[in-house]
């Protein structure tokens, strides 16, 4: 298990989250890859989904503070379990929903020096992974698309 | 930010067995992190 980080949050509506960074293990990463990878895991209580901007942006915050401090690629695999969406949401799985707020942490003005590369890959229930780092990573983040290609 | 998508629609056997893990591996951690926040902010009462 490799080294973790993990951060608390309490947004104003009173929901209790917890950020889990886990720094993956160098075995685990195809030797090629020389950027470090990140796991990043999100609780909540209540299946409570992030429901405003302001909450988004707080996680948001926390990421790219993280990125700031951590010359990494952080790993996100959007979890299964039901989570709390819209009504215009509710046509999507929850992993698709879950998908769309990591995207919508980092689709702002001002966010054009990172990347976020979504894979999804069609299952009897789908899977949705991204790969969000600084655009100096983009040859790794590359690397470990192509990887997972190859055993398209 | 470059949002980029790579959409596997006829995964491999050996990619669902390799994504699957993925996702078994993730449950068992999030359950951990449950507990976790659980004690945390139960602590903090």
């Amino acid at each position: 298990m490799g080294e973790k980080k993990i951060i608390p949050l309490t947004t104003k509506e009173g929901h209790n989250y917890l950020i889990q960074f886990e720094f993956i293990d160098k075995k685990q990463i195809p030797q090629n890859v020389k950027t470090d990878i990140v796991d990043v895991l999100i609780s909540v209580e209540n299946n409570v989904g992030i429901n405003n901007s302001s909450t988004l942006n707080q996680f948001s915050s926390i990421l790219k503070k993280f990125l700031a401090e951590h010359d990494v690629i952080l790993y996100c695999y959007c979890d299964h379990a039901e989570i709390s969406r819209g009504p215009g949401k509710q046509n999507m799985s929850p992993q698709e929903y879950r998908s769309k707020l990591f995207s919508a942490m980092f689709d702002k003005q001002g966010n054009h020096n990172y990347i976020n590369q979504l894979i999804v890959i069609n299952d009897d229930v789908d899977h949705y992974i991204h790969l969000i780092s600084l655009k100096e990573n983009e040859g790794d983040i590359l690397l470990l698309k192509n990887e997972v290609f190859s055993q398209k | 930010m470059t949002l980029k998508t790579l959409h596997i629609v006829k995964p491999s056997a050996k990619l669902v067995t390799f994504v699957r893990r993925l996702q078994s591996e993730k449950e068992a951690k999030l359950k951990q992190l449950d507990a976790d926040r659980e004690n945390y902010f139960g602590n903090k009462k």
